[in-house]
């Protein structure tokens, strides 16, 4: 990106106005120049502002999953985690970026407890990778089936207590961000979803950070009298904005904005999945291709919104039965353990290493196997995006309007009924108006998918890019199939560890 | 301090669901298994001396275990002194919760509930 075209010659102002014009249009949009939206957003305490109203709403689901209604159809915290806060989740993620991140409670009890706690270690380097958020997140999406978390209010509560605590307990002892980095699994969903986002924090104009000495979108703004005093801290997931590539890692906590002292950091549209459809070496990261992990995220990302789903439809109960009947067993957890290692493991394997080797003995692509399962696993993110998005969509609006009657119902229990009676038949929008949603969002994902594995297939060759493409765009395919099947089953909503 | 949380708050602090008073209700529901679809649920009321509590108006609720869900509701009707039948539409397979809410001819209002686990889709 460059500058305006400065007018040099005063008989071409025509000209100049013409290629202004064309130079502003160029521009992408930056969120930040909107009003109020904008100033909003700059206001240096901005984040905080958006974070307490989450972390009242949090402390609030704490109390009411502990102490309110035990069915969980009737209480805050269950109605507002697994129906609400997933869904609008998601959906800011669709429509702009990584919102959540942004204005996420943790980070402000975080922020609070630093005031008085100063980290005394740097998080291990061997750990500096995304394995443990990995497994984080299949514990999460697993104890979600076994236990059935959405129907247990207490539970909930506790898992809301769970994270407070885990973040108290890494932040307070390891410096920087390490748990949105090395430990949030929430944090890698929206890092790994939000490189489908229309919105990224970017540089306006790199001209301008080439001239910058003082780097302080990393190194934070520094008194100038006493440079070890920070006024403002820079990014603390190690996101250099000159080199920051997409949205990967970052939380959107708009620090870098704060420290830029040449106003020079937006939150610039791009195109959806734009990141993933090239593998520059990106700052904090590294390059795509090379980051193995990072590619189990995608794929863990990918193949856990199938399980995920699955886990809410009739067919599971069929599967599972069968298990049983034919390993001679009776352990839930063993039966959902094996469908999770088929699902999220052996399933992802088994494709993704046969594509890879169509990939290299028919396009002639000469990186190993390995190599070429890695550089494509990106390309099913955004479809396993719409899976979630398919899926959390449905409950947050079929569900739209059922915080109406809990919030009625909670409000009338501390003996304060200004809301009136609870309305229990306000339920949400009709399943004739959700469904043509979902499987738009099927469809984008699907093109986004074949989009991002057909630009990396030009790459990789430039003699067959249909024969490199043509095993990555068939997987693609198959997976939509999967999705689609999946959200035509009966709904099948059982705790599994209660369910025979 | 987080470490005592757990005392505050364990499940024995609570209120149990459903509180024995002196009103008991038996309840069945037919046919079994449970699909999702119109069933009927026939409960008995009776009272700490085992006799049947007539001339109760009854709203028989379903609820998901998820939330988000629609709630399906029923009117009871009195076959018999003590003896009611509800039916009620099972709008999806999953476990369910059924709510009693019990309006005492003498006007007191009493709150059951049952758990029908593992309704099967059709």
């Amino acid at each position: 990106m460059t500058g305006p075209p400065a007018a040099h010659s005063p008989d071409t102002e025509l000209e100049h106005l013409i290629e202004e014009e064309e130079f502003l249009e160029a521009q992408p949009f930056d969120l930040l120049t909107v009003p109020v939206i904008g100033p909003l957003l700059r206001w240096r305490h901005s984040r905080t502002f958006l974070q307490v109203p989450l972390f009242v709403v949090s402390i609030v689901m704490i109390f009411e999953g502990l102490l309110g209604p035990t069915l969980s159809p009737k209480n805050l915290a269950t109605v507002l985690t697994w129906v609400h806060f997933r869904g609008a989740l998601v959906l800011a993620i669709l429509c702009a970026g990584n919102l959540f991140c942004l204005s996420c409670p943790f980070m402000l009890a975080r922020n609070f407890m630093r005031k008085w706690i100063h980290p005394r270690f740097t998080w291990p380097r061997r750990l500096r990778n995304k394995w443990i958020p990995i497994g984080l997140f299949v514990a999460v999406l697993f104890c979600y089936e076994l236990f059935g978390l959405w129907s247990s209010p207490w539970l909930t509560a506790w898992v809301i207590v769970g994270y407070f605590a885990a973040v108290l307990i890494v932040d307070g002892l390891f410096a920087h961000a390490t748990f949105c980095k090395y430990v949030c699994p929430i944090g890698q969903f929206n890092f790994i979803a939000s490189t489908a986002s229309p919105l990224e924090v970017s540089v306006r104009d790199h001209e301008v950070c080439d001239g910058c000495r003082t780097k302080d979108c990393i190194r934070g703004r520094r008194e100038l009298s006493s440079p070890l005093v920070i006024l403002q801290r820079g990014c603390e997931l190690a996101l250099f904005q000159p080199a920051k590539v997409g949205n990967m890692d970052c939380t959107f906590c708009l620090d870098c904005v704060h420290a830029c002292p040449h106003d020079n950091v937006g939150i610039l549209s791009r195109l959806p999945g734009e990141e993933l459809m090239s593998d520059p070496n990106r700052s904090g990261i590294g390059r795509f291709s090379r980051r193995n992990d990072i590619a189990a995220l995608a794929l863990v990302f990918c193949f856990g919104a199938l399980m995920n789903a699955f886990g809410m439809v009739s067919p599971i109960y069929i599967v599972e039965s069968w298990l049983k009947r034919t390993l001679q067993f009776q352990s839930q957890a063993t039966a959902l353990g094996i469908l999770f290692a088929a699902v999220i493991v052996v399933e992802p394997a088994l494709l993704l290493g046969l594509a890879a080797w169509i990939t290299h003995a028919w396009a002639g692509v000469k990186n190993g196997w390995l190599a070429i399962a890695v550089r494509y696993a990106y390309a099913l993110s955004p479809l396993g995006f719409a899976m979630w998005l398919a899926h959390y969509g449905y409950h947050f609006f079929t569900g739209l309007y059922t915080i109406i009657p809990v919030t009625q119902n909670a409000v009338a229990r501390i003996g304060w009924p200004i809301l009136g009676d609870p309305q229990w038949t306000l339920v949400g929008l009709p399943k004739t108006v959700v469904e043509p949603l979902e499987f738009g969002f099927l469809l984008l994902g699907l093109a986004g998918s074949i989009l991002v594995a057909w630009r990396l297939a030009q790459e990789d060759s430039e003699k067959h890019p249909v024969r490199a493409f043509v095993p990555w765009g068939v997987m693609c395919a198959i997976l939509f199939f999967c999705c689609v099947w999946l959200m035509t089953q009966p709904m099948d909503m059982r705790a599994t560890m209660g369910a025979g | 301090m987080l470490a005592a949380l757990p005392l505050l708050f364990t499940p024995g602090c609570r209120k149990p669901a459903n509180d024995q008073g002196d009103i008991s209700i038996e309840e069945s529901i037919a046919p079994q298994p449970v699909r999702a679809g119109t069933e009927t649920i026939t409960f008995r009321l009776t009272n700490r001396s085992h006799q049947p509590v007539a001339g109760a108006r009854v709203q028989v609720e379903g609820d998901m275990s998820h939330p988000g869900m629609a709630p399906v509701f029923a009117g009871a009707r009195e076959i018999a002194p003590g003896d009611y039948r509800a039916p009620l539409n099972f709008s999806m397979g999953g476990d369910w919760v059924i709510l009693f809410h019990i309006n005492l001819s003498d006007g007191r209002k009493v709150e059951r509930q049952m758990d029908v686990k593992g309704v099967e889709s059709n």
